[in-house]
């Protein structure tokens, strides 16, 4: 760069005081600038002559940032690449492309159709943005949603105190919006871990084919399609279609939001298909009730319903019936069609109830079917608790519990783990790439300045007296004034503000560890979230063990504990190159919010997704 | 051209190709304005988040850069702004001045990064270490000087030697001149 003078004679660019602006740079990159420094270094950069400073400022930039891609940034192509042989593993500056390309048919056989197929069952509702205020208390939880058809990666943020929709995970077509008092019950589902049964909780996604029954209480499903279940326990049901539902049994009021109704004389927008009938909502409120018999009661309470027995019976011709609002029909298990007394209508419950608890969804979607559970211990057995593992206790996971300290023993009598001073440890696994829930139901009964906690740690110390080197912590502390759970270390904690300090509380951490800085988040009985706090330093992260903690002299119950594992969707696309028998991947995850194209994806998470 | 799964945005394959071949220039622009790791690894995640989001808006017949930076320059200013005047960092007017002059200047960037590499090779194994402790951790340079058993203002000195042979010998191979 040269500079013009105004007797018109130019001069050659000066130089920049290098040997003074190195060192300035130098330690703005090293977060050791002084203001004194820092004004300096501005007036270099912006005078004259500082077209030649920002340049040089740029190329010690340039290679501070080369620097902290390669060692720190980078680290995410690392993790993709974990899967693969080292000679196959890309350059930090390689396309996750390239990689896939080398791991080739083995990944095409693999997550090809099937996760094509999930692709195409995507969810094409976009993603929404709520915010909201209460009490002037600003906390803030963020998580992410998505419809990958049509719609693009939505952050959503939610603050405390509204009512926000859950999150939802792609391929889900509904998912449980309320409960109150319902008990569940298991059907012959197979978790993702081999468990067996299991039974959905609120705010889990629920897709098709899933089936269980609400033994008691009420439970509300809402559909993408835009129809709300209202479950009246007992009942028995199977998630068919997203505009479906299969009643086997109980009761269900189902209401369809005006946007997705249709017109009369258009096609149904949802259907209940109950072992004698099946109802097509045209869009309105009706309710279900279905007998242990099979006998379907039908009542129109606003809009238009077709009703059809199911099948022909004593070869006669089924014909559909439509019912307008205030109708009420009856098939038999004979396929025949009355009308049953008029109090059936006011057996069915047409508002969801709401807790005033506040309970709020968390921040990340979550499906029980899809979860692992890594450690799960009722604390059945009896004695000491050293040695001793879940399985020992009647729950899941092999590993032994690190409990030194005399004070913790199952007690069968008290229906758990009774603590003392100190804590125990479980070894664990922390993998990139996953969502960690972390459960336990605690209640702290003795000790007047004590507490007790669950957390994440490194050092599994049984003498510590607070988790110095705990990632995580929250604790249960029944004497504080107020406010004193608290997520986080000691000098960088966040309190939840709605926790309440007595009785027993289901303590609960989820550790998101998809992003290159792992995120924690906490909440007692799902009454707010705290988070999300972010583990930034890496030794943060080198997450070892599970803590339980109690101190000091404080006595508490621990009445389970649970430790699943959930991995978020990635979407795989496979193409074609024209013109050869190459084929290309490009991956996408909007679960993985630091790179979607593929921070932490291994041909393991890969595959275990599908 | 690539056939892309039922359902997807025709550029999205377009747009994820295109991504996955800039993400470390859209780091290292960042990380021009934005020296502090925990910064840096925000705004870029930000960056990455806004740009999957506005992927339907991606021109694939117009360079992929400058429309990345656009949103990564926004969301450095709206953080810049959301912290307020900060005495230790450069003024928001420079850095704005900084920010443009450094979206022209890919190639030269580009050039520097590739030298890199070589130039790393020329370090002693101690400073190559060095680096790689003071960048593979987020541990604050004075907590590393512990473990280092030195002081900071040392460890500080040692690194400023270090990113200045560095850039002599970047500077050497981009231009074609030996050291």
């Amino acid at each position: 760069m040269s500079h013009d003078r105004t007797d018109g004679r130019t001069t050659p660019p000066r130089q920049p005081p290098v040997d003074e602006l190195l060192p300035l740079i130098s330690r703005l990159c090293d977060g050791r600038l002084t203001r004194s420094e820092c004004r300096r270094l501005e007036r270099l950069l912006a005078s004259s002559d500082g077209g030649e400073a920002i340049n040089l400022y740029l190329a010690a930039m340039e290679l501070h940032a080369s620097l902290s891609w390669r060692w720190h940034g980078s680290r995410q192509t690392a993790t993709i690449a974990a899967g693969a042989t080292p000679e196959r593993r890309p350059a930090a500056t390689a396309s996750l492309l390239e990689w896939l390309d080398a791991i080739g048919e083995q990944v095409a056989s693999a997550v090809g159709n099937s996760l094509l197929a999930v692709g195409r069952r995507l969810s094409r509702r976009r993603g929404w943005l709520v915010v909201g205020l209460i009490a002037g208390s600003l906390l803030i939880v963020a998580g992410w949603a998505s419809g990958i058809a049509n719609g693009p990666l939505q952050q959503v943020v939610s603050f405390l105190g509204t009512s926000p929709r859950p999150q939802r995970l792609p391929g889900s077509i509904a998912c449980v919006t309320a409960a109150h008092d319902a008990v569940w019950a298991a059907l012959n589902e197979v978790r993702k871990d081999g468990a067996g049964q299991w039974h959905p909780n609120l705010f889990d996604s629920l897709f098709a084919g899933h089936r269980f029954e609400l033994v008691s209480g009420l439970a509300e499903i809402s559909y993408d399609s835009g129809a709300t279940i209202i479950l009246q326990g007992p009942a028995r049901l199977t998630i068919t279609q997203p505009t479906q539902l299969e009643l086997e049994r109980g009761r269900a009021t189902v209401t369809l939001d005006s946007r997705h109704g249709a017109q009369p004389g258009e096609h149904a927008r949802f259907a209940v298909v109950t072992p004698t009938a099946t109802v097509h909502d045209l869009g309105t409120s009706f309710g279900v009730a279905v007998a242990d018999s099979g006998t379907t009661d039908v009542v129109v309470f606003a809009g238009v319903v077709d009703l059809l027995p199911r099948g022909s019976a004593g070869g006669q011709v089924v014909r559909s019936q439509r019912l307008t609002a205030g109708s009420r029909a009856r098939v038999d298990t004979a396929r025949q069609v009355s009308e049953p007394p008029v109090g059936v209508a006011g057996q069915f419950v047409r508002k969801t109830p709401r807790s005033a608890d506040g309970v709020v969804p968390p921040p990340f979607p979550w499906s029980a079917a899809a979860a692992v559970t890594i450690f799960d211990d009722p604390f059945h057995g009896e004695g000491q608790l050293s040695g001793s593992s879940p399985v020992s206790h009647g729950g899941r996971g092999t590993a032994s519990w690190i409990a030194p300290l005399s004070g913790w023993r199952c007690e069968p009598a008290v229906g758990g783990l009774v603590t003392g001073d100190g804590a125990v440890f479980l070894p664990v696994t922390i993998e990139p790439g996953h969502l960690y829930r972390i459960t336990v139901d605690l209640q702290v009964t003795a000790g007047g300045q004590g507490w007790a906690a669950v957390g994440l740690t490194n050092s599994p110390d049984p003498r510590i007296s607070e988790f110095t080197s705990v990632s995580v912590l929250q604790r249960h502390n029944p004497a504080a004034a107020a406010n004193e759970c608290r997520l986080g270390r000691r000098r960088d904690s966040r309190v939840l503000a709605t926790d309440r300090l007595s009785g027993r509380r289901r303590r609960t951490l989820i550790l998101d560890t998809t992003a290159p800085v792992w995120r924690v988040w906490a909440t007692a009985d799902g009454e707010g979230w705290i988070g999300p706090f972010r583990l930034v330093d890496p030794l943060h992260r080198q997450i070892t063990h599970v803590g339980l903690a109690a101190f000091p002299h404080t006595q508490a119950i621990v009445h389970r504990l649970r430790v699943e594992s959930f991995t978020l969707p990635v979407e795989v696309s496979r193409s074609r190159v024209p013109g050869s028998s190459a084929r290309s991947f490009s991956l996408a995850s909007p679960w993985l919010p630091f790179s979607p194209f593929g921070s932490h994806v291994s041909p393991k998470s890969i595959r275990s997704i599908l | 051209m690539a056939v892309s799964s039922e359902g997807r945005q025709p550029n999205s394959d377009a747009f994820v190709k295109m991504f996955i071949s800039h993400q470390r220039q859209i780091y290292a622009f960042i990380g021009s304005l934005l020296p502090h790791q925990a910064e840096l690894d925000d705004i870029y995640q930000q960056t990455c988040l806004l740009l999957w989001q506005k992927r339907d808006q991606y021109d694939p017949n117009r360079p992929f850069l400058p429309w990345a930076y656009g949103f990564a320059r926004n969301e450095i200013f709206s953080f810049l702004r959301r912290q307020g005047r900060d005495a230790n960092r450069l003024s928001p007017d420079l850095l704005a001045q900084i920010a443009e002059v450094r979206a022209g200047e890919d190639e030269q960037a580009a050039a520097r990064r590739a030298a890199l590499e070589a130039c790393l090779q020329n370090l002693s194994p101690a400073q190559q270490e060095l680096l790689k402790a003071r960048y593979a951790s987020s541990t604050s340079l004075k907590e590393l000087a512990g473990s280092l058993a030195t002081t900071a203002a040392a460890l500080t000195m040692r690194l400023q030697r270090i990113r200045q042979a560095l850039l002599q010998c970047i500077e050497a191979t981009v231009t074609g001149v030996m050291p």
